[in-house]
């Protein structure tokens, strides 16, 4: 049966043992109750953020990104829109979600009609609350600058995958006096982000922060298990740092064979 | 009593940011109209770029990735000019293709300043090869690692691939020499090294916007051999190609833009001095004053 | 049904996908059932969600033509610049669905120089392209003049390795290098901003890399299970 060779064991390893941990993590939690979160001021800071913007009478701007609903990002981020439009929906603030993306404007209209119907404020929904502008980069960003501009949102939601664009939104929400909070797991934005926003989510927090703001126990169960996963991570980093350093500098053949076993199982 | 009168150092933490916006804006365009020209080295990401394209066989087939908009085109295509003129000055057989909508067009321009114009002698379908744009991203690369022909049948000018001289002994990515990446975004370098170089095993070299060195500095050496990093990547290979070639003295425009670069990088690093001494002054200032 | 058939249609091709994945794909090696099945997935399904997109321009360009007419016609606040917008969006849709002036048909090449598109490539979008991008070196500039404060020792060490790699990263960088005495070396500002760029910086985009692929595995594994609210709020 050839296709069983044809299969990355390595990767179906760490993939089993990534969902048995979370498997593991959401177990604990069923028996033992929640657990203790790190405290993410950006997380924290979203009633706030949405509060101020309801009693400046200002609406807060949502943007999910400059990807499409194929990227995961977009779909963390659509997570964490749900919410933010039930906090919305909550205090009577409007909202505004321009997007690049026809299929994640389907996607947030639905998310936000969901959301504001859990809040007992379905009539308060208008489907154009969520617009499409242009699939173009700067396009876009031209676009959401003028509404920045013209609307003074008091709440700035920059959440999801974004490109160059990414500084030209937060220092135009900066300059309108915004409160910002940023989330993104794109390495190369995150210093752009950082120097213009108030508070940035880096990388796994933002994915973390649908989990963090519903509070439900079985995806902070969820995220007991990631921090499993991480903790095997970190000790294979260190013993294989160790191994290669040592294999390379002594003639140990054991150590040598230890190495290349872990490189076998690490490499794809 | 306090104090409450804010001194002039102190005002300087407090300038308005169009003042900061023109002050940038004359200073660079002064050094855009002097355009010094400072020498460049290359560094040890942008040298074995240099060592690899030097190292090719004539004849050899390097698949160019134009993978850039015209919003980066300003940092890509000097790195891009650069290492076309580098490839034909070797004898290598450079093909085009690439996964942006706008890579079509970024071909024209490369066409139109450096194969037309350094290289006019030189025949498309025999001393290089433009196939063109196909969307996909990574659906491309995987498909030319198993046949070129499932993605292209001709090239742009319609000559069908079987016709074409510089393509005879190559039919798959794994055929190619090398894979040159140039990328402002996704999909672009990372999937070329992921889906195109890993798999096959031909070496990937890279340029990319200065914002994105960083994250692909991540895979060098292993599996990225070489990167040429924003516009002083570019400089350091228009100097490295300027040293191997003088006779031809190709234009530098990385190189030119250093200067109006230095300028912007001297007047931000001023402004972040002032901001920060009037910052301290207001710190001292709160920290020294008493309840009134 | 509203919700469970698409939930099923997610998991069903979630799963195929992850499978997929895990298959190497041997260029030289002889393809199986399984196999050309996998392969068959992997080479097809990205093209599949690519021709979906391509209908979705339908939708956005109706929900964008309906939102700015709806403006437009009620004089609503900027209403000029709806007009701006759909005549633009017009106007380029027509010139290039019907290729003015470059070869003719369905396949007639809309880079070819004498195609109105590529003038309008090259005489708008272009330069429009390049100016927005450009605002960036502003926008940088203030973003850095009002973040950049030494408000802490964390804050202290950032700004001290901006100022690094903002010197060593131009030709001022290596002369005020080349001032130093050998026995210096060590010293030289472009030495020091690479390596901030190539060992803390890179230790650090590796470690959030890692964590990231760890997020993105849990918040996968519960879009496939139906688990997340990204089609739903919860208050």
């Amino acid at each position: 049966m050839n296709w069983l060779t044809s299969i990355h064991w390595n990767l179906v390893l760490w993939l089993g043992g990534a969902l048995g941990a979370m498997a593991w993590g959401i177990r604990q939690v069923r028996r033992n109750g929640p657990p203790r979160l790190r405290r993410i001021a950006g997380l924290e800071a979203v009633d706030d953020a949405v509060g101020r913007a309801t009693e400046e009478g200002r609406p807060v701007l949502y943007v999910a990104g400059t990807q499409d609903l194929d990227d995961v990002q977009t779909v963390a981020s659509l997570g964490i829109l749900g919410s933010v439009g039930a906090r919305a929906a909550r205090y009577g603030c409007e909202l505004i979600m321009p997007t690049d993306r026809s299929l994640v404007m389907a996607a947030g209209r639905e998310v936000l009609r969901e959301s504001y119907t859990r809040a007992g404020r379905p009539d308060d929904f208008v489907a154009d609350m969520v617009s499409y502008v242009s699939d173009d980069q700067f396009g876009f960003a031209a676009r959401v600058d003028g509404l920045i501009a013209r609307r003074r949102p008091g709440a700035v939601f920059l959440q999801g995958a974004f490109y160059a664009e990414s500084l030209l939104l937060a220092e135009a929400g900066a300059q309108a006096g915004a409160v910002q909070v940023a989330g993104t797991a794109m390495n190369h934005q995150l210093p752009f982000l950082v120097a213009a926003c108030d508070h940035v989510l880096i990388g796994e927090e933002f994915f973390a922060a649908e989990a963090y703001l519903s509070r439900d126990p079985d995806r902070l169960g969820s995220l007991q298990g990631q921090d499993l996963v991480k903790d095997a991570v970190i000790v294979v980093l260190v013993v294989g740092a160790c191994l290669v350093t040592l294999a390379d500098i002594t003639s140990w053949g054991w150590l040598a064979n230890a190495r290349d076993l872990l490189l076998k199982v690490v490499q794809p | 009593m306090t104090d409450a009168r804010v001194s002039w150092v102190e005002r300087l933490g407090l300038i308005d940011r169009r003042w900061l916006y023109l002050v940038l804006l004359i200073s660079v365009a002064v050094a855009v109209v002097v355009r010094p020209l400072f020498p460049d080295t290359p560094s040890t990401f942008v040298q074995p770029v240099v060592d690899r394209i030097e190292r090719l066989e004539p004849g050899s087939p390097v698949l160019i990735s134009l993978d850039y908009s015209p919003a980066a085109a300003p940092e890509i295509e000097p790195m891009a000019f650069a290492m076309v003129r580098h490839l034909l000055m070797r004898g290598a057989h450079p093909v085009f293709i690439s996964l942006f909508p706008e890579g079509s067009a970024m071909f024209q321009r490369l066409h139109a300043e450096v194969l037309a114009t350094d290289f006019g002698d030189l025949e498309a379908g025999r001393h290089w090869t433009n196939l063109g744009y196909k969307a996909g991203g990574r659906m491309v690369i995987n498909a030319l690692r198993q046949d070129l022909s499932a993605m292209y049948h001709a090239d742009m000018d319609g000559r069908p691939l079987a016709d074409l001289p510089g393509l005879a002994d190559c039919s798959r990515l794994g055929d190619f020499s090398l894979i040159v990446a140039l990328t402002s975004g996704t999909p672009g370098l990372k999937e070329w090294i992921l889906y195109g170089g890993d798999p096959t095993g031909v070496p990937v070299v890279g340029g990319c916007t200065g914002i994105g060195t960083p994250e692909y500095l991540a895979y060098f050496p292993g599996q990225l051999r070489g990167l040429v990093g924003g516009l002083k990547g570019a400089s350091e290979y228009e100097a490295a190609l300027a040293s191997l070639f003088p006779e031809r003295a190709f234009p530098r425009r990385a190189g030119r833009v250093m200067g109006p670069q230095t300028v912007a990088h001297v007047v931000i690093l001023i402004f972040l001095v002032l901001g920060n001494v009037a910052y301290l002054r207001g710190r001292r200032r709160e920290g020294g004053g008493g309840a009134a | 049904m509203r919700r469970l058939m698409p939930q099923i249609i997610t998991t069903v091709v979630g799963v195929l996908l992850v499978l997929t994945a895990l298959m190497a794909r041997p260029e030289d090696a002889p393809t199986g059932g399984r196999l050309a099945f996998f392969d068959f997935i992997d080479r097809n399904f990205s093209v599949w969600f690519n021709i979906l997109a391509v209908f979705a321009f339908i939708l956005g360009g109706a929900s964008l033509m309906k939102s700015h007419l709806i403006k437009i016609v009620g004089r609503r606040s900027d209403w000029p610049y709806s007009v701006v917008t759909l005549v633009s969006f017009l106007v380029v849709l027509v010139v290039g669905l019907a290729k003015l002036g470059g070869p003719p048909g369905l396949t007639g090449d809309v880079t070819h120089p004498e195609a109105w598109l590529q003038t309008v490539f090259n005489g708008l979008y272009d330069p429009l392209m390049a100016s927005l991008y450009s605002l960036l070196a502003f926008f940088v500039a203030s973003a850095a003049y009002r973040a950049f404060r030494m408000r802490s020792l964390e804050a202290s060490i950032l700004l001290g390795s901006a100022f690094v790699v903002l010197l060593g990263r131009t030709p001022l960088g290596t002369w005020l290098s080349n001032l130093l005495p050998p026995s210096l070396a060590f010293l030289r500002i472009d030495a020091i901003s690479m390596w901030i760029i190539r060992v803390p910086n890179v230790a650090g985009q590796r470690a959030v890399l890692m964590g990231i692929a760890v997020g993105v595995v849990a918040l996968t594994w519960s879009v496939l299970t139906g688990r997340s609210r990204s089609r739903g709020g919860q208050a």
